[in-house]
């Protein structure tokens, strides 16, 4: 096996706190024999776990006591109820804070609110959208589409021969009741 | 060491917590009532919730504080513990993270507070530190500060992953569940964590 950089230190780290997987394991140790950097760095790594354990030794601590100190404490806990059903002090409070929050909320709200009875109240506001714009004019209006009667009589035509004949059509219009279309025929010079 | 690789086995010792299976059965006979199956399991980790709560505050009344208070936090909430067999890794998440908040709370969050590391009294007699002479417990003081302020300048994940893993020897999974990451995420923390170590301490490294 043939293994460079990272790879090597990454296995010397974890040969050194013994992580490495079984099959790396032997795989490294059969290398370590022939391989002067990997030997370095395990034992770079040795000892370093060394340092750390041993800078980092717990002072004395009597263990029976502090077990007796937990016990105490929890069965103190226990005695109100069991760990799942407990209704502390603590959590009493925060159910009064919720209520009591709820509460003035809702107090609040009743007075700002809009009534939901429409139909005996004043509506809020009144808005008044964009109107079309009433005609000051005469309220008659004469329009003809189609040949003028002077051309209809040049041309020789009767009522009816050809579509240019036909009568002009009138548009009336009427500010108070709209358009409307009518058809008259104009007499022929 | 206690993480010694299993030779029958696929995958290292250290990835595998092997109280799992009785503290399932511990959390559930206390959630059906018993309370001394919690003492149990308090008898079981309270040593390694001290040691991690120590060694992020660096102060052995402010340990023995947040360790009650974990074991208590612990009781109150463990019927919202979806994995029993699990439960040390979750005890650990719980002092970790009370520890290092207890810790954000300190006016200096730069320095660990030196008092236990400087004090040349009592040690756990498990370490064997029974050296009087005055020199070698002033180099010993003065590497412990030097080795407390490079664990310290690590990121947070990578210190807590060797604090739990390679000085306190816990299992790869427990610390997995503890900082709430994969195995191999694990791996990994540690990995840089002891880079940057080797680097910040290579003088005493290379001895």
């Amino acid at each position: 096996m043939k293994i460079t950089g990272e790879q090597l230190e990454l296995l010397a780290s974890q040969y050194a706190d013994a992580s490495i997987g079984v099959l790396d394991r032997a795989a490294f140790e059969a290398q370590l024999p022939l391989d002067a950097e990997a030997r370095l760095l395990v034992n770079q790594d040795v000892r370093l776990t060394q340092l750390l354990r041993d800078a980092h030794t717990l002072p004395a601590i009597d263990f029976d006591n502090v077990a007796a100190r937990v016990s105490k404490t929890i069965a103190s806990e226990a005695s109100h109820a069991r760990p799942s059903m407990r209704f502390t002090w603590g959590r009493r409070l925060a159910l009064a804070a919720c209520v009591g929050i709820a509460a003035t909320v809702a107090w609040r709200a009743g007075f700002t609110s809009i009534p939901t009875d429409t139909a005996t109240s004043q509506p809020p506001a009144f808005v008044r959208g964009p109107e079309a714009e009433r005609s000051t004019g005469p309220t008659l209006v004469r329009i003809n589409i189609g040949p003028s009667n002077d051309a209809s009589a040049r041309a020789g035509l009767a009522l009816g021969d050809t579509p240019g004949a036909r009568p002009a059509r009138v548009v009336i219009t009427a500010a108070d009741i709209g358009p409307q279309y009518l058809y008259e025929q104009q007499p022929l010079r | 060491m206690k993480n010694v690789p299993d030779a029958n086995s696929a995958e290292p010792v250290g990835h595998r917590n092997p109280n799992a299976v009785a503290d399932a059965l511990l959390v559930r006979q206390t959630l059906a009532g018993d309370k001394s199956a919690f003492d149990t399991l308090v008898v079981r980790y309270q040593r390694a919730a001290v040691a991690v709560s120590y060694r992020l505050l660096g102060r052995t009344e402010d340990a023995l504080e947040v360790t009650q208070e974990a074991f208590l936090r612990a009781y109150r909430s463990l019927d919202s513990l979806q994995k029993p067999e699990a439960f040390a890794g979750w005890l650990m998440r719980i002092v970790s993270n009370l520890s290092l908040n207890k810790r954000r709370g300190r006016r200096d969050k730069s320095q660990l507070p030196l008092d236990d590391l400087l004090d040349s009294g009592d040690r756990d007699p498990q370490a064997g530190g029974d050296s009087v002479d005055p020199v070698r417990v002033l180099a010993g003081k003065e590497l412990g500060v030097r080795l407390q302020a490079a664990l310290a300048s690590l990121p947070e994940k990578q210190r807590l992953a060797i604090l739990m893993f390679t000085i306190e020897e816990l299992p790869q999974k427990q610390v997995a569940e503890a900082l709430e990451c994969s195995v191999e995420a694990v791996k990994w923390h540690v990995f840089q964590g002891r880079k940057k170590l080797k680097a910040m301490l290579k003088d005493l490294t290379d001895e």
